[in-house]
């Protein structure tokens, strides 16, 4: 009984250090270091690799954003014109909170050059706090005891650490490619249309006041702010995405498009005040959302869309200034308000 | 503190054992019980420290009543005392939990308008509470009961028992604290500990987790279940909760072993019930006992004729719904256990002479049925849930449940399938829930629980390894990976 009780007690522990220590060398999520060898930082777990690609690889360039910026390929802004190497840092449905987890560790870098973050209407529209980061903390923070949930973890063990190897092993796979979902949707009109018109608004409301968001955009400034201020030598590109025109739709229905433009410039005039700061709006891109070809749903594009966005940052095309922003933003809610959306559905 | 947790299984535990017997080596067995106490109480304020003075005015109250009633032969002055100690101990759980549910069950239904401010409700309050009052009884019967301090304050909180129970009894627990031939270790105790501990975590994170994934989706989206989906969750559920409080009990009783501790048993095997008088004699065991002991017989039991005994048994069982939860979900589902019950005495000699594979399947069903009101938020999403098993609509099983229930163990699997044929991953994740539904099923229905198997306990290779590797698969289930539903961004 004593030989059973201690052979137990023994393997146990044993295997669990064994286990721990393979998850260290693995890393699956890229939390103690760099990929060993030949590997790469393919894709395992977004929410939870993605912190770590931040902490341990080697870039001069970020690319921040939702899922709305997972269909680029970090290797085009190695170009020289924003950096020689870039991380992609898109998280589906991430919030604020998510951000600034990955802004802090950028921009900790000392050779951050410059950080690309994907301004969707989201961001300013949301009540500050209400979406608490999903990011885990024992992989943000420094506490090492807490690394237990990641290096004792059976899901990083029977998933994530056999993923890890085989897409390393899988020619279909690279760091470049991963979390891009281009090939895993249907872009069409027939198929946007027929699933938007299942949640479309029956009743237009009464258009919100003007100011409704404008609180939120002090909030999302007083944090944004900051980074912009104690990082001269970084440029800080803002981009807003091409929603579809559905999402004005839309957006007309529920009477928010005015709020929503105008939160937009309230964080534009402030944020055009720093140097450091280029701001490019593609909403207008009327060629682009009217084609609904290019969308698999009312917000979300193909990844021809993003190579236009990352063509026409590099080339400075749709850039806001000072003197250009308002009258840009006026001319798209008196786009929006003027479209005959009735059209898109006979 | 949780049993399935890091810092249980690989500091708390470990120190708690050791420390015992270190001290105990000295021959300081009081320091060594003082050792245990303190520990206790770290493990149940790591859950939340604001719990512990209500716990030990709990015991202050209990031991000074107990002391008050010894010190007198009057027996108005002890039933007094009893019966104080009695509304004191019922009193403090109903303010804890029940207040809110009764405020607003006499809104709904007198049109009052009483307002109660919400209360956490501390760990273990039903257990420890029931424990005390036995104590209370015990004590008010026979006045040679004498406790010191130290090992009244240990057997309310022990550890191992206090969050979930048993509600084990004084006279079981105390002696054992205190005889000294349990003061050494005792390797056949810890070995048969180890396997109890590992096979009662298993049940929790292997099975009942899962199981309670498919459930918690289930009666989220019960309007749309059809029959096929209902059916499914309706298992889980049964599975699920069987799997929780029992793993969760023989961890408890594992524990034990390890300081030679002999927990009361409180389940055995009761899905293999042949009827409803049966299954309570096998389900939470100990609040059965507890019942029969402390309400059932002081109302009469069956010495008041057939109609008092079905009324004091139906009353009995209404009671232990309520315990259950603060609502009339669980009311409703202790009355339905009540009915059972009596239609079991009632029909007993008749239904005996049927088959085994048709009585227990009756009862199975019953018991799962009852399960639904139980599981429920309300007896209207009850009755919806059981209009949708009862619809006949046997629509495919839910890709969203699938998605989002399918155990870690299986996602690796379906990334090959994915990856090397063109096999559908919906087909494969659904046939792997399936499977794992009948598998628990075969399990709590046929397999030997741990009982039977430490009864026949022989350390071996293949005990070594079955042991070692339910242990470290639920250690390594103590974190996963969480998976994210995302709307629109």
């Amino acid at each position: 009984m004593k030989k059973f009780t201690w052979t137990i007690i023994k393997f146990t522990l044993s295997l669990l250090l064994l286990i721990a220590v393979a998850t260290i060398i693995v890393d699956p999520f890229i939390h103690f270091h760099k990929p060993l060898g030949k590997w790469a930082a393919v894709e395992t777990s977004e929410r939870y690799a993605l912190i770590g690609v931040a902490k341990n690889m080697d870039y001069d360039t970020a690319l921040i954003g939702s899922s709305m910026s997972e269909n680029f390929l970090a290797s085009w802004f190695e170009d020289g014109t924003f950096g020689n190497s870039c991380v992609k840092l898109c998280l589906q449905g991430a919030h604020f909170d998510d951000f600034t987890i990955l802004l802090n560790e950028v921009l900790s870098h000392d050779n951050t050059k410059t950080v690309l973050f994907c301004l969707d209407a989201y961001l300013l529209t949301n009540t500050p706090g209400e979406y608490p980061t999903t990011i885990p903390e024992y992989l943000s923070d420094d506490n090492l005891f807490n690394d237990i949930y990641y290096i004792l973890n059976k899901d990083v063990i029977f998933e994530y650490i056999p993923k890890f190897i085989l897409n390393n092993r899988w020619e279909n796979y690279s760091a470049d490619t991963a979390y891009t979902w281009q090939d895993m949707f249907v872009f069409s009109k027939e198929s946007v249309i027929s699933t938007y018109k299942t949640q479309r608004l029956t009743t237009t409301f009464e258009e919100k006041p003007y100011d409704l968001y404008l609180s939120n955009c002090d909030a999302f400034l007083s944090s944004m702010i900051p980074y912009i201020e104690n990082n001269p030598d970084v440029t800080f590109y803002f981009y807003a995405s091409p929603y579809s025109i559905l999402f004005w739709d839309d957006s007309m229905k529920r009477g928010d498009t005015a709020a929503e433009i105008t939160a937009y410039a309230y964080v534009y005039e402030r944020l055009l005040k720093y140097k450091n700061v280029r701001i490019f709006y593609f909403q207008n891109a009327t060629d682009i959302i009217t084609n609904l070809d290019n969308y698999r749903d009312y917000s979300h594009f193909s990844q021809d869309i993003n190579y236009f966005m990352f063509e026409s940052m590099r080339d400075g095309k749709y850039e806001l200034k000072k003197d250009t922003y308002y009258d840009t933003l006026i001319d798209m809610y008196n786009y929006a308000k003027s479209y005959d959306y009735e059209a898109l559905f006979q | 503190m949780i049993f399935n947790s890091f810092i249980f299984v690989l500091l708390f535990l470990p120190l708690t054992v050791a420390g015992y017997y270190i001290i105990n080596k000295t021959g300081h067995f009081d320091i060594a019980k003082l050792f245990l106490l303190c520990m206790s109480l770290w493990f149940y304020i790591y859950v939340h420290i604001s719990f512990l003075p209500i716990l030990i005015l709990s015991i202050l109250l209990n031991y000074g009543l107990v002391l008050l009633m010894n010190r007198t032969v009057n027996k108005m002055i002890r039933k007094s005392l009893l019966v104080s100690g009695i509304l004191l101990n019922l009193g403090s759980l109903i303010y804890f939990k029940y207040l809110g549910f009764f405020a607003s069950t006499a809104n709904q239904y007198l049109k009052t308008s009483f307002t109660v401010a919400s209360v956490l409700l501390p760990l273990g309050i039903s257990f420890f509470t029931f424990q005390q009052i036995s104590y209370l009884v015990d004590s008010y019967r026979d006045s040679t009961l004498k406790y010191n301090f130290l090992d009244y304050s240990l057997f309310v909180a022990f550890f191992p028992k206090i969050a979930q129970g048993p509600i084990a009894f004084h006279h079981e627990l105390i002696p054992q604290f205190n005889n000294e031939n349990r003061k050494q270790i005792n390797y056949e105790n810890i070995s048969k500990g180890l396997v109890c501990f590992s096979f009662g975590l298993a049940k929790k994170m292997l099975l009942a987790d899962n199981l309670g994934a498919i459930a918690d989706w289930g009666y989220g989206n019960i309007p749309a279940l059809g029959t096929t989906n209902a059916l499914i969750v309706m298992l889980a559920y049964t599975l699920q909760i069987y799997f929780d409080f029992s793993g969760y009990c023989d961890m408890a009783s594992g524990i034990c072993l390890f300081f030679n501790i002999d927990l009361v048993n409180n389940f055995d095997s009761p899905y293999k019930s042949l009827s409803i008088s049966e299954f309570w004699k096998r389900w939470h065991i100990t609040l059965t006992r507890f019942f029969r002991q402390y309400v059932y017989f002081p109302l009469g039991g069956n010495r008041k004729g057939k109609l008092r005994t079905y009324a004091n048994m139906f009353i009995v069982f209404l009671l232990s719904g309520l315990w259950h939860g603060a609502a009339l979900t669980f009311i409703l589902w202790g009355m339905l256990h009540g009915i059972g019950m009596c239609l079991s005495k009632l029909c007993g000699k008749y239904t005996s002479k049927l088959p085994r594979l048709i009585r227990w399947l009756a009862t199975f069903l019953f018991v799962n049925l009852a399960w639904v009101f139980f599981r429920s938020e309300s007896i209207t999403y009850a009755n919806i849930f059981l209009k949708q098993l009862f619809s006949w609509n046997w629509i495919p099983v839910s890709a969203e449940m699938v998605i989002l229930a399918l155990p870690t163990e299986a996602n690796l699997i379906q990334y090959l399938v994915q990856h090397y044929s063109s096999i559908s991953i919906y087909y494969t994740a659904s046939s792997i829930i399936i499977a794992f539904i009948l598998f628990s099923t075969f399990a709590s229905v046929y397999m030997k629980n741990i009982q039977q198997r430490l009864s026949s306990f022989i350390p071996n290779v293949k005990t070594i390894v079955l042991t070692l590797f339910l242990l470290l698969w639920s250690i390594l289930s103590f974190s996963e990976v969480g998976t994210f539903l995302y709307i629109n961004f």
